[in-house]
């Protein structure tokens, strides 16, 4: 058998070999949503979080495959024993667009920036969490100090918002910086049309990929359009009749027809972060009761939603957080497993009737749930089918769609039954984000205000050792499944199509896009 | 006048009435504290009274200043004017579709009037009002990219890119003034000087082109001018699927984002066009028609 591999490997040899992407040439990436803005510090979108990886590169890099911390534009750091600073040694001989050197003023103007963007605040200042300031110890070394200890910091500064900008471009640009930013990454961007499309082109310099990439020295394209194609149908009609090289985010029930296509390829990715996920309002009633939140979980079946909504294309969510992410452990089949009979049982003893309609109450009560939906969130095809398996199990779903926004306000308010929320996020510690009392007026979409989830929430992210930290974050897994908080229900997967003549695509940690290593056969 | 300050009063009232906080829509993510909330409301001045943010509104609006967007801090009037070209030669081009075909199809079902070209041409008018616009578009681009190879799906520049979502909307109004030019032609052959213009020997096609025609035109014109309306909200849709640029893209975003100056000004951008093609149709009514002109005249 190893023989037969053997031979085969070395006869697709020299075809590999053919296949080498050459450099030069231009393609058009057909993008889902529009952009906000192109100033890192201000933007609140992934779209674009998606162009920033083009054109910057991060502190530390985080390797998709395993979520391990690698150098980036740090070659090195150290951790104070306290958790409260890091010191990064800094790569020399990189530079910016404009021609200036990248050094450690460059990371504290960047951080400081952060701190005081030319807007109002977007995720980039959540993402340096408790930043107190920046030290430049010398032209290659920087301290970041914190006001208590937080140990995402290693993998925040792996991300796009968070990447060294050029201080002398944001200075002089002003308001301006946010259509023509200044980064040190292999692409540069040219212009942004708005609600059309962005063009980057090749940084002819760039010659300090991390390790993980592919190739050394400038980007094999001279040219990216970064076109916004909101509707799901036409990205795969512009990726099949080749106006667009690469389409992302395409809909599930358009792969079967694409795989067909000899000229295109299917790429999936599986995000680090938390799946497609509903979260109970614990301070509501009739959510407020843990054993109409435990039926809940046991109704609904994971797998349905994976074969009617996402076509096969995932698979049933295992925890609060999915698969990539460290510290990920499966807990959803052994704890909450399909069982209408058995939610029919606890609710039963709750004291929950069912009622001449099937709906079951309680003095009284019928047993409603609220679910505010957003539109275009994601969900809308997943909440009537969730309403249908709870009405067997005597539990009425009534669902309600909102903009976001109003969303968000409802939330904070506790006026929904059900919320709904998903991430990208290469750590654990988006726990925090979800459940934290502190999150009562951001998200925190189920309510949750429980000091013992709190404690270990906090212990977990001051941890300095990822052992002992991820085995907490396991711990957390556990208990916030076991409360109801939490539904995972499908693990995200992100759907990425290519003309079959694009070579080396790349998913990030978040599965975003890394078009560094990108080029065409022909 | 009194209908673009009409709008300006309730698409004033409407989004401040409407649930839904800009402030929360900028800062969801941010994990920002109340303070954070107070200084940005106060920097965004929406913790003025209602009356005030209007009085303040309506006197920077008279001079074009819409005040800027909410999310990306450039002046409305800037974002508007970068986008408005894209939707006007969108709009121009549906309307030259929507009259021609909607002239041809209502021509030729009067002239052979309770035939199988009048049910056929009265069919394809039903199935161009019925269908919506962003089936019509899909349709398109699956005919005509993906399956004919002959026109880009997406995108802006040149003829090719604009025919497929011009026709998208062109196509939904040519039934409606199909149905009128056919409609108004037949009650204008209906007329006792048509009788004479027959008896003169002219043929059934000079008689409709030449004598009925023109005056049946009016109400069409008309019609024309009120479906700019409707166009400016099919541009919604068509500019999403087609990936244009234009008003409906800028719309969508600001309403979705809460963006207060966006939406008021593209709303009173797109009722003062409203208003101007309207008056444009009024004027046009004494090109077609010269007694409209005189009775004016006589009555100044």
């Amino acid at each position: 058998m190893r023989t037969i591999a053997a031979v085969a490997l070395l006869l697709l040899a020299p075809l590999t070999a053919l296949a080498q992407a050459k450099p030069g040439g231009k393609i058009v990436f057909a993008a889902r949503q529009d952009i906000d803005t192109l100033d890192p510090h201000i933007t609140n979108r992934a779209a674009t979080r998606k162009i920033l990886i083009q054109f910057t590169d991060t502190l530390t890099v985080i390797n998709p495959k395993d979520g391990k911390v690698l150098p980036g534009l740090a070659e090195s750091w150290e951790v104070a024993r306290d958790g409260k600073s890091y010191t990064f040694k800094l790569r020399r001989n990189v530079k910016f667009h404009d021609g200036t050197p990248f050094d450690a003023a460059a990371v504290k103007f960047t951080f400081d920036r952060i701190q005081e963007p030319l807007g109002a605040p977007g995720v980039a200042r959540a993402f340096l969490g408790p930043y107190d300031g920046a030290d430049v110890i010398d032209a290659h070394t920087v301290r970041i100090r914190l006001k208590q200890p937080y140990a995402p910091l290693l993998r925040m500064v792996g991300l796009s918002p968070l990447a060294p900008l050029s201080p002398t471009a944001a200075q002089k640009m002003g308001q301006d910086f946010s259509r023509k930013p200044v980064g040190t990454g292999p692409f540069m961007v040219k212009e942004w049309i708005p609600k059309s499309h962005v063009t980057l082109v090749r940084n002819p310099d760039y010659a300090w990929p991390p390790s993980i990439a592919a190739h050394r020295g400038p980007a094999h394209l001279e040219e990216i359009t970064w076109r916004f194609v909101p509707e799901a149908t036409t990205r795969t009609a512009v990726l099949q009749t080749g106006e667009a090289q690469i389409s992302e985010d395409l809909s599930y029930g358009d792969v079967a027809a694409l795989e067909k296509n000899p000229d295109v390829r299917i790429l999936r990715g599986v995000p680090a972060g938390t799946p497609w996920t509903i979260f109970p309002n614990v301070q509501r009633f009739p959510t407020s009761e843990p054993a109409v939140r435990r039926a809940l979980h046991h109704a609904i079946s994971k797998d349905a939603i994976v074969r009617l909504v996402f076509h096969g294309q995932s698979q049933a969510a295992g925890s609060l957080i999915q698969p990539p992410t460290p510290g990920f452990v499966p807990v959803n089949k052994e704890l909450f497993p399909y069982d209408p009979a058995r939610a029919k049982k606890i609710l039963d003893e709750a004291g929950w009737k069912p009622g001449a309609d099937g709906i079951r109450a309680k003095d009284g009560k019928r047993l409603e749930i609220l679910w505010i939906f957003g539109t275009n969130n994601g969900y809308e095809e997943m909440a009537p089918l969730i309403q249908a398996m709870a009405r067997e199990v005597g539990i009425d779903i009534q669902l309600r769609e909102q903009p976001r926004v109003q969303m968000y306000e409802a939330w904070r308010k506790g006026e929904h039954g059900i919320g709904e929320l998903n991430w990208w996020f290469p750590d654990p510690s988006i726990l925090t984000t979800n459940f934290h009392t502190s999150r009562l007026q951001a998200f925190n979409p189920p309510r949750l205000s429980d000091p013992e989830i709190d404690k270990l929430l906090d212990q977990a992210a001051a941890m300095v050792e990822e052992g002992p930290r991820m085995e907490l974050y396991k711990k957390i897994q556990r208990l916030l499944v076991e409360s109801g908080a939490g539904i995972g229900l499908v693990d995200q997967v992100t759907l990425v199509g290519t003309r079959k003549e694009v070579q080396g695509f790349a998913f990030n940690v978040v599965t975003f896009p890394v078009l560094y290593d990108v080029g065409l056969t022909r | 006048m009194p209908v673009i300050v009409g709008v300006s009063v309730v698409v004033f009232s409407i989004v401040h009435l409407l649930p839904g906080d800009p402030v929360l829509a900028i800062l969801s993510g941010a994990n920002a504290t109340p303070e954070q909330e107070r200084e940005l409301r106060a920097q965004l001045r929406l913790d003025d009274p209602l009356p005030v943010q209007y009085l303040r509104f309506v006197t920077r609006a008279v001079v074009g200043d819409f005040g800027r967007s909410i999310f990306t801090r450039r002046p409305v009037i800037q974002e508007i004017a970068e986008q408005l070209p894209s939707t006007l030669e969108l709009a121009a081009t549906a309307i030259v579709i929507a009259s021609l075909v909607g002239l041809a199809l209502g021509l030729l079902a009067a002239v052979w009037h309770n035939t199988w070209i009048d049910r056929a041409a009265m069919l394809v008018a039903l199935g161009g009002v019925s269908m919506p616009s962003f089936w019509l578009g899909l349709l398109l681009i699956f005919v005509f990219s993906l399956q004919l190879g002959w026109l880009p799906a997406t995108g802006q520049g040149g003829v090719s890119r604009l025919l497929l979502p011009a026709a998208t909307i062109g196509l939904n109004y040519s039934a409606v003034i199909a149905r009128l030019v056919r409609s108004s032609l037949l009650e204008v052959l209906g007329n006792g000087y048509i009788e004479t213009a027959r008896a003169k020997g002219l043929s059934e096609w000079g008689v409709t082109l030449k004598h009925a025609l023109g005056n049946a035109l009016i109400p069409v014109t008309t019609i024309i001018g009120v479906q700019l309306g409707n166009l400016l909200a099919g541009t919604i849709i068509v500019e999403t699927v087609f990936s244009r640029r234009g008003m409906g893209r800028l719309a969508v975003t600001a309403v979705l984002d809460k963006d207060y100056p966006l939406i008021q000004g593209v709303v009173l951008v797109s009722a003062l066009g409203y208003v101007l093609t309207n008056l444009l149709v009024d004027l046009s009514y004494s090109a077609l028609d010269p007694r409209i002109r005189h009775r004016e005249a006589a009555q100044a």
